[in-house]
C-alpha cells in the first residue's frame, strides 16, 4: 500500500469532516508530486491567504462602521 | 527476478561521450577509482533508466537531488542511457533519453520487449514499472544504497540523523508532506486573524466607552435643564415637542398672526427637523409683530438721531476752538490790517537805513554785495573772476574782504546792525501774517462743516433751521421722545418675550433629549454591528480558517502516525538482520544486541530513533563514526534482507566512508553473504575496500577501473575480469 | 453578547477575581442550559468535568468550561482526562469557551476525543468543532440568565448561584 493510500485510509477511519480531509489529503500529495515541499507549503498558504484577505476586508468595513 | 545485463551511457552526467558497454552479468561488479571519476554516474544511470523523473529533484526524497542535479552532461546536448535487463520473460532493452532545453528538456523512453515489440512513452513507463515490480522509494531503500545516506547519518545532528534514517527507511514522502505543512504556517495566520479581531474588539470597547462618557455628560445636561433623569426617553421628547407646538400656536394667536403649520415629529429622530421648523416659525412671528416692527424702526431712528447730534456737537466745538485761536492770535499780534501796516513801515525804515549806509560809505553796499556774490558763485566761477564784468582779478574775494574789514566795516557797523534787526522783524511780520491767514481759513472751514451738520439735522427734524435755532438741543429733545416710545413698546412686548423664552427653553430640552437618544442609538448601533453582513462574514471566515487548520492538523497527525507505524514496522521486520549485520561489521563485544526505539520527535515532526544495547543503554552518544557507518550499512542490508523483492541486484555507493580496516573486512564478509542471493554492484574510491572485495568476495567479479576523468571526454574506464 | 451583559460580567470579575469568576460563569452557563430545556444537569465546582448536560439519550454532553480575556485557554491533561472519563458514560466531550470581550459569545466545541488538544489552545482553533445550533440558542439564554442573576450574584457570589442552581433542580457537586 502506498503512503497516499495508507494516510487516506486512516483519515477515512476518523469521524470528523472525513470527506473534506480526504480531499485535502489528495490535494496535499498531488502538490507534493507536482512541486515537492514548496508546492505543498504554497498550496496551503495560498488557501489560507485568500481567506485572510477576505477577513481583512471585512474587518476594514467593520472599522468604518464605528 | 530482474537482473542487469549491460549498460551504455552517452551524455549522461559524468559521461559526455558514449561509453563502452558495462557488463553486469557477474555476481559482483566493482567500480573502482578516485573521487569524481564517474563511478556514481553509472549507478545513477541504472536508477534513471528504470525510474526516470522519479529519481530526479524533490520527489526523489534525496536531499542532494533537490535543485541542480543534472541529467544531461553540460558539454553535450543530449543524454541517453541504454540498459539491457533480463527477466523471467526474457531480455528487454530500455532506452531513455533527454534533450537539454528549458526546464527539463525533451524526454523519451522506449522499451524493446523480448518478443521484439517496442513500447514508448507512458506505455513504456508502465512496462518498466511492471518489470521492476518495485516502487522507486523501495528501490532507494532496499536496492540502492546512496552515499548521501551514510554521509548524513555520519555527520549530521541527531535530529537530522533521524531525518536521514527516515529517508533510508523510505519515509521521505511523509517527511516532505510534514515539511510542507510546517512551512505553510497556516496556524500562524489563524492566530494573526484572531489578533486582528482582538484589536478590532479593543477599538469597539474604546469607542463604546467614549460614547458612554459622552452620553452621561448629555444626560447630566438634560437633568440640569429641568428634565427628570427617568424621563430621558422618546416619550418625553415627543411630549416636549407637542408642548412647543402648542406654545407657538398660542404665541401666534397673541400676536394676532396666523401660525404656519409645524408637523409634530413621528419619533425622536424627527426632533431636529421639528426644532428647525419651530425656530424659523418663531423668528417669523416675532419679525411680523407690529410692536416689534416699530421697535426696530425706533431703534434705527434713534441711532440716526444720535449720530447727527454727535456730529453737530463735534462741529460746533471745532468752530469755537478755531475762533478762540484767531482771537488769541490777534490779541498777541494784532489783526491782519495791523500786521500789514507794520510790514510796510518796517520796509520804509530799511530803505532809509540803506540810504544812510551809502552816504557814510558809497562803496560799502557794493563791497558787501560783491563779497556775498563771490561767495555764492565761488564753486562755479572761482573767486578771481568779477561776477559783474567777467574780468579776472586775482584774489578778488580776499581783496574785497580785506577792503571791508580794514576800511569800511568800522564806518557802517552800527547802521548795519540796525539794518539787520529791521530785516529780521520784517520776516517775522510776514510769518505772522501767513499764520493769521491760516487760522482764518481753519475757522471758515469749521463753520462750513457745522453748517453741513446743521443741514442734516434740519433734514432729520424736517424743518428749516436758522441761526436762532439750536439743532443740538432740538435733536436731544427728539431722542428723548424716541426713548420714551421705545420704553413704552418694550413694556408692551415684555410678555411676548417671556413666552418666547419659555418656548426657547422647551426647544433646548427637546434638543438635549434628542442628543441623549442619539447617543444611546449610537451605542446600540455598535451592538448592531454583530448583525451586519460584514460581521457574519468575518465570523464565517474564521470558522473556515479554523476548519482548514483542523483539517491540516488532522492530515499532519495522520501522516505522523503512518510514518511512525511504517518506521516501526520496517525496523521490526528488519531488526534481526540489522542486529546481525551490525554485530558482524562492528564486532564490539560490549554491544551484544542492538535494538531501536522509535518515538515522535515533537520538534521536527519526524521520527526520533534511539539505538540501545542489550542492557537498554542508549548507544547514540557512544557510537563512533565507524560504528555509525556500520549502523547505516546494517540498516540498508537488513532492509534488503527483510524485504524480498524482484530486483536481482543491490547497488552500494561508497559504503566504507568511516570504516576501519577490520570493519571493512567484516563488511566484505557480510557483502559476500548478501551476494548469495543477489548480484552486487559496488562503487568505491577506497582501495583497501577494493582489495578486500577482490580477495574476500567468493563470487565471480567484473571490475571496472575509473581514471583520468576529463570534462570533454569523461573517464578512462578499463574492464578487469 | 450585549455590551451591557459584558459590563455586568466584567463587574462580577472585578469583584470576585478571575478564579472565582470562572466558577460564576460556569454556574450561569449551567442555569442557561436549564432555561434551554436540558433536564439533567450536574455542575461540579472542583473535580471532574465542569458540567454534564443531557436532554435525550443521544444528547448528553460533558462540558469543560473556560473563560479568558486573551486569545487562548489552557486545557490541562486533567481536563482532557475528565472528558475521556465522561465519554465512557456516553457523554460527548465539549469545550465551552468564553472570551470576555465585546461581541463574544460562548463557543461550544464538540471536539472528538482523539482530536482534543492540550496546553495553550487558541480559542479560534475550537471554532472548527462549533456546535452552532446549540450556540444559537445558548447566546440569548445566557444573556437573560446573566441579567436575571446579576444583582444577586454581585451581592451573594457563588453561594447565591448555588442556591439558584439547586432551586432549579440542577445537581451541584463538590460544594
Amino acid at each position: 500500500m502506498s503512503y497516499k493510500e495508507e494516510v487516506r485510509d486512516k483519515i477515512q477511519g476518523s469521524a470528523e469532516r472525513t470527506e473534506e480531509r480526504i480531499k485535502l489529503w489528495e490535494e496535499v500529495h498531488a502538490a507534493l508530486d507536482h512541486g515537492g515541499v514548496e508546492q505543498v507549503s504554497s498550496m496551503l498558504a495560498e488557501r489560507v491567504e485568500s481567506l485572510k484577505c477576505e477577513f481583512e476586508e471585512a474587518i476594514r468595513k467593520l472599522q468604518e462602521m464605528l | 527476478m530482474l537482473h542487469l545485463k549491460h549498460l551504455e551511457v552517452e551524455g549522461f552526467r559524468g559521461f559526455p561521450k558514449k561509453s563502452d558497454p558495462f557488463e553486469f552479468t557477474a555476481p559482483a561488479v566493482l567500480l573502482h577509482g578516485g573521487n569524481h571519476q564517474g563511478k556514481s554516474s553509472i549507478l545513477n544511470a541504472i536508477e534513471w533508466c528504470l525510474y526516470g523523473d522519479q529519481c530526479v529533484g524533490q520527489k526523489s526524497g534525496i536531499r542532494e537531488r533537490v535543485g541542480g542535479w543534472v541529467i544531461v552532461n553540460r558539454n553535450v546536448p543530449k543524454a541517453s542511457v541504454k540498459l539491457v535487463i533480463d527477466t523471467d520473460k526474457g531480455v528487454t532493452t530500455i532506452n531513455r533519453a533527454e534533450v537539454k532545453g528549458k526546464g527539463r528538456g525533451e524526454r523519451t523512453i522506449e522499451v524493446e520487449l523480448p518478443d521484439g515489440s517496442v513500447k514508448k512513452g507512458v506505455d513504456a513507463e508502465k512496462e518498466i514499472t511492471r518489470l521492476a515490480g518495485l516502487s522507486f522509494k523501495d528501490f532507494a531503500t532496499t536496492v540502492y544504497q546512496h552515499q548521501e545516506t551514510i554521509h548524513a547519518i555520519l555527520v549530521q545532528t541527531p535530529s537530522e540523523r533521524s531525518d536521514a534514517i527516515d529517508r533510508l527507511l523510505g519515509l521521505s514522502d511523509y517527511r516532505n508532506v510534514l515539511d510542507g505543512i510546517k512551512r505553510s504556517k497556516i496556524a500562524d495566520v489563524q492566530k494573526e486573524l484572531a489578533e486582528q479581531f482582538y484589536s478590532f474588539q479593543a477599538l469597539v470597547e474604546q469607542t463604546v466607552k467614549i460614547r458612554q462618557d459622552e452620553l452621561e455628560h448629555k444626560k447630566e445636561k438634560a437633568v440640569d435643564s429641568g428634565l427628570d433623569a427617568n424621563q430621558l426617553n422618546e416619550h418625553k421628547l415627543l411630549e416636549v415637542a407637542s408642548d412647543v407646538r402648542n406654545q407657538i400656536g398660542k404665541f401666534a394667536s397673541e400676536m394676532a398672526i396666523t401660525a404656519a403649520p409645524i408637523s409634530s415629529p413621528a419619533n425622536w429622530k424627527g426632533a431636529q427637523t421639528f426644532t428647525a421648523e419651530a425656530t424659523n416659525e418663531i423668528e417669523r412671528l416675532w419679525s411680523e409683530s407690529a410692536d416689534v416692527k416699530e421697535q426696530s424702526q425706533l431703534n434705527s431712528k434713534r441711532t440716526k438721531a444720535d449720530t447727527i447730534k454727535t456730529n453737530c456737537e463735534q462741529q460746533k466745538q471745532a468752530v469755537a476752538t478755531a475762533e478762540v485761536e484767531v482771537q488769541k492770535f490777534e490779541q498777541s499780534h494784532g489783526n491782519q490790517e495791523m500786521i500789514e501796516t507794520e510790514i510796510r513801515a518796517t520796509q520804509s525804515t530799511i530803505a532809509a537805513v540803506d540810504d544812510e549806509i551809502r552816504q557814510v560809505s558809497p562803496k560799502a553796499k557794493l563791497v558787501q554785495e560783491g563779497i556775498a556774490l563771490l561767495e555764492a558763485t565761488a564753486p562755479a566761477y572761482g573767486t578771481d573772476v568779477c561776477p559783474l564784468c567777467g574780468k579776472t582779478a586775482p584774489n578778488l574775494l580776499n581783496h574785497l574782504k580785506k577792503e571791508w574789514t580794514e576800511k569800511i566795516e568800522w564806518q557802517v557797523h552800527d547802521l548795519n546792525t540796525r539794518w539787520s534787526k529791521l530785516a529780521e522783524r520784517k520776516v517775522e511780520l510776514e510769518g505772522l501774517k501767513a499764520k493769521h491767514e491760516l487760522l482764518t481759513v481753519d475757522a471758515a472751514e469749521a463753520k462750513e462743516q457745522l453748517k453741513a451738520s446743521v443741514d442734516k439735522a434740519a433734514e432729520f427734524l424736517g424743518k428749516e433751521l436758522t441761526d436762532r435755532d439750536d439743532p443740538i438741543a432740538m435733536l436731544g429733545k427728539e431722542i428723548g421722545e424716541i426713548d420714551d416710545r421705545i420704553i413704552k413698546i418694550e413694556d408692551a412686548i415684555k410678555d411676548k418675550r417671556e413666552t418666547l423664552d419659555k418656548i426657547s427653553k422647551s426647544l433646548n430640552r427637546l434638543n438635549l433629549l434628542y442628543e441623549v437618544l442619539e447617543f444611546e442609538e449610537r451605542i446600540s448601533g455598535i451592538q448592531k454591528i454583530e448583525d451586519t453582513t460584514e460581521y457574519k462574514e468575518q465570523n464565517e471566515i474564521r470558522d473556515k480558517v479554523a476548519a482548514l487548520v483542523a483539517d491540516v492538523e488532522k492530515v499532519d497527525s495522520t501522516v505522523r502516525e503512518c510514518m511512525s507505524e511504517q518506521a516501526k514496522n520496517k525496523m521490526k521486520a528488519a531488526a534481526g538482520a540489522i542486529d546481525d549485520y551490525f554485530q558482524k561489521i562492528v564486532g564490539n563485544p560490549a554491544i551484544q544486541e542492538l535494538s531501536v526505539e522509535i518515538e515522535e520527535d515533537t520538534r521536527t515532526g519526524g521520527n526520533s530513533y534511539t539505538f540501545r544495547d542489550q542492557n537498554g543503554e542508549e548507544l547514540n552518544p557512544v557510537l563512533s563514526q565507524g560504528d555509525l557507518n556500520a549502523l547505516a550499512l546494517s540498516m540498508f542490508l537488513g532492509l534488503v534482507k527483510a524485504y524480498s523483492h524482484p530486483i536481482g541486484f543491490i547497488m552500494m555507493d561508497d559504503p566504507s566512508q568511516s570504516l576501519g580496516t577490520t570493519q571493512k573486512k567484516r563488511l566484505v564478509e557480510v557483502m559476500d553473504e548478501v551476494c548469495e542471493d543477489r548480484n552486487l554492484i559496488v562503487s568505491t574510491m577506497d582501495s583497501e575496500l577494493q582489495e578486500f572485495l577482490q580477495s574476500g568476495l567468493t563470487k565471480a567479479k567484473t571490475i571496472y577501473e575509473f581514471s583520468n576523468w576529463d570534462p570533454k571526454t569523461g573517464p578512462n574506464v578499463i574492464k578487469v575480469v | 453578547m450585549r455590551v451591557q451583559t459584558l459590563w455586568n460580567l466584567q463587574k462580577l470579575r472585578g469583584k470576585y477575581g478571575r478564579g472565582q469568576f470562572g466558577k460564576i460563569a460556569q454556574k450561569l452557563l449551567a442555569l442557561s442550559f436549564r432555561d434551554m430545556g436540558y433536564t439533567h444537569i450536574v455542575e461540579r465546582s472542583t473535580e471532574g468535568v465542569d458540567i454534564d448536560i443531557a436532554r435525550e439519550a443521544n444528547k448528553k454532553f460533558a462540558l469543560e468550561v473556560k473563560t479568558t480575556d486573551g486569545l487562548s485557554v489552557v486545557l490541562s491533561a486533567d481536563n482532557i482526562q475528565g472528558l475521556r472519563e465522561r465519554a465512557k458514560d456516553g457523554y460527548l466531550p465539549v469545550i465551552a469557551a468564553l472570551r470576555l470581550a465585546v461581541f463574544e459569545n460562548w463557543i461550544l466545541a464538540g471536539v472528538p476525543l482523539n482530536e482534543l488538544p492540550t496546553g495553550q489552545v487558541l480559542i479560534d482553533r475550537l471554532r472548527a468543532y462549533r456546535m452552532s445550533d446549540v450556540e444559537h440558542v445558548l447566546g440569548p439564554a445566557f444573556e437573560q440568565v446573566a441579567e436575571r442573576h446579576f444583582q444577586g450574584t454581585l451581592k451573594g457570589g457563588q453561594r447565591y448561584l448555588n442556591d439558584q442552581l439547586q432551586q432549579t433542580g440542577i445537581e451541584v457537586r463538590d460544594l
